[in-house]
């Protein structure tokens, strides 16, 4: 049986080598007996058969009609139709047509050809589909792989005494790897990971690549090729490519095409690494700005909410912060505010106001007076951003709670009765920041158990929704639903508020909205002992 | 936002004047354009003494909108001119009540 197949196949192969486009016979075990010199290029085959192409051909039924082609998409051909023609002994022939009907065409590496800019434009989309500077070095070295190369090694930016590699066989996984070891053992990646050019693959020996550079499984190297990504005018990197003995050297053509795949490559990292970097900053600026989580604080409830206007920045122009007194029966200092404008800007000066009040702590009976040094302390010449903000004193008196409240040029706060009734504070004062004199008019209320004071920006009133869409919530709807919260927890009625406003907006845009409520706790009530700080989330 | 010039009364007009006029919601997407304006008026030649700001039709002001009234005032105030914010809605006076920004924007402060 044997040698009627390798007969058939002396003749078949004379006949199919001269074939002007790519053509293979398979025998039944699924091996490639024999493959005209186009097929071979076309299947980027050095020894086996493809995987798709094994298992259709071990697929093919013994009888019946003709089968259908096989489909598949080779990564430079692009789709390729393969026709089986079956033959008694359990072998077939199978014949290559590729997009358009035109023979299978040249590889990239031929060069020049429209492929490589078909191949190069997708694999610059994959290699940009991701800001994870981990996830681009996994494509770069997966694409790398199954294109250019039988393996590729990443070696990662910013690499110091230990290189970051992610490395890939073809086809495979790519895997992360941390070597202790000096890059100038690969001849050329050195002065590749200084940018500088790359040296020509014939120079450099493969048999000098140390064993870390080499992935387990890919067994002895035929040729190495060496090119620097190239960053945002910074090195972003190296690209080592690996081929077998088997595949055959690097010609030119396929030189430059992975130095061009190189500058994508260089480019969609150095963007995820400096995209990482900067969230790394406003990450640490962030933890700074976020309003503090609220707990009960000397016989008093604290509750606090904050939505920033865009929902993917957890910061922006509304603030809170509650500062226990410094010696017991003291007062605490609560304030809540709004920096005109949004985003990071917005939030600088949102900082400023925060740890200027923090620093005038020692004053906070005075509220006049506070607000006089804050307002001089933000007054500049630069621009005319300004804060509107109101301080609360809070002392707690037996069992009930006495608030003096300080608006500037801020929503006056509400404050629910024990009943149901919802009265407005009579605090009026102006806008710090902007104006030569701030100017307050400072309120007393007593809270008895079970009621609150409700402080909250204009983000809340003015959030734009409801049936029309452009309606605002409105002062009376904030009165209205504080009415339904007497005798609720602070945290309740302020989960409440926010809860009917993102109903309000849904999917509307919106400003910051914060809430703020200073609540005494109902009778009956066991305050905890002792006291703890607002502590940042 | 449209300016309409007065032409002046004479060659020694003693108060020549520039309306500008706010239309629709001045915002943090408008209140740029407001201050560029008055900027431009305040820096002809021969100058305007007086720079009204028709706010009939401002539909809304918002944060920004009121810096941005703060800014040309203080602009106008650099220059020795006098700003008239006028036709003020309902709307624009209770928020320069609130923000208790009202004396400071409507004093009439004659060159």
């Amino acid at each position: 049986m044997a040698s009627s197949i390798s007969s058939a196949a002396i003749t078949d192969g004379d006949f199919l080598a001269g074939s002007p486009y790519p053509v293979a016979l398979l025998g039944p075990d699924g091996r490639i007996l024999h493959a005209s010199d186009r097929a071979r290029r076309l299947l980027a085959d050095r020894d086996g058969t493809p995987g798709w192409l094994r298992r259709a051909h071990l697929a093919l039924p013994d009888d019946g009609p003709r089968p259908r082609p096989v489909r598949h998409t080779d990564p430079m051909a692009g789709p390729v139709e393969a026709h089986p023609t079956r033959r008694p002994d359990g072998s077939a022939v199978w014949w290559f047509v590729s997009r358009e009907d035109r023979p299978a065409g040249p590889s990239p590496a031929d060069g020049g050809g429209p492929h490589d800019w078909e191949l190069l434009a997708r694999l610059s989309g994959l290699l940009l589909s991701s800001l994870n500077a981990d996830r681009v070095l996994e494509t770069a070295a997966r694409q790398a792989a199954l294109h250019l190369a039988d393996a590729a090694v990443l070696v990662a930016p910013g690499s110091g005494r230990v290189l970051r590699l992610v490395t890939c066989l073809r086809g495979a996984d790519p895997a992360h790897a941390q070597v202790r070891a000096d890059p100038a053992e690969v001849p050329g990646l050195a002065e590749a990971l200084r940018g500088f050019p790359p040296v020509p693959s014939r120079w450099i020996d493969p048999g000098a690549a140390p064993h870390w550079l080499v992935p387990d499984g890919f067994g002895r190297v035929g040729s190495v090729l060496v090119t620097p990504l190239p960053g945002h005018g910074v090195p972003a990197g190296a690209l080592v490519l690996l081929r077998t003995p088997a595949a055959g050297p690097f010609d030119p053509a396929e030189e430059s095409f992975a130095r061009m795949f190189a500058v994508r490559a260089g480019a969609a990292v150095s963007a995820a690494v400096m995209y990482s970097e900067q969230a790394a900053v406003t990450d640490l600026l962030m933890r700074e700005l976020l309003p503090p989580r609220l707990e009960h604080l000397d016989g008093v409830d604290f509750a606090g909410g904050y939505r920033a206007s865009g929902d993917r920045d957890r910061i922006g122009g509304d603030f809170y912060d509650v500062h226990p007194a410094a010696e017991p029966g003291g007062e605490t200092l609560a304030l809540l505010g709004d920096v005109s404008g949004k985003g990071l800007e917005a939030a600088v000066m949102t900082g400023k106001v925060r740890n200027t009040l923090h620093a005038l702590l020692p004053l906070a009976d005075d509220h006049q007076r506070v607000l006089h040094l804050l307002n001089r302390a933000l007054l500049t010449s630069r621009h005319t951003r300004f804060a509107s903000l109101v301080l609360a004193s809070v002392r707690r008196e037996d069992d009930r709670v006495r608030v003096r409240l300080s608006a500037a040029g801020h929503p006056a706060p509400m404050v629910v009765r024990a009943d149901g009734r919802v009265t407005e504070s009579t605090t009026l004062g102006s806008i710090v920041g902007v104006l030569p004199e701030a100017t307050t008019r400072t309120d007393t209320v007593l809270l008895d158990p079970g009621e609150a004071c409700v402080l909250y920006s204009d983000g809340i009133t003015e959030a734009k929704g409801g049936p029309t869409g452009r309606e605002q919530f409105g002062d009376h709807r904030l009165r209205r639903a504080l009415a339904e919260c007497a005798g609720l927890p602070a945290e309740a009625i302020v989960e409440r508020v926010q809860m009917l406003a993102a109903q309000w907006l849904r999917e509307n845009r919106h400003d910051d909205m914060a809430v703020m409520v200073i609540a005494a706790p109902p009778r009956g009530h066991v305050p905890v002992i002792g006291r703890q700080r607002g502590l940042p989330e | 936002m449209s300016a309409h010039p007065v032409p002046p009364p004479g060659p020694a007009a003693p108060h020549r004047a520039v309306t500008v006029r706010v239309e629709g919601e001045l915002d943090h997407e408008s209140c740029e354009e407001l201050v560029r304006a008055v900027a431009a008026h305040l820096a002809a030649q021969p100058p305007y003494q007086v720079v009204r700001v028709d706010c009939a039709a401002m539909s809304l002001c918002d944060s920004m909108g009121l810096s941005a009234l703060l800014q040309i005032r203080r602009d106008t105030d650099a220059a020795g001119r006098r700003l008239l914010l006028e036709h003020r809605p309902a709307h624009l006076d209770r928020l320069l009540r609130l923000t208790g920004t009202a004396a400071y924007l409507l004093a009439d402060r004659a060159p």
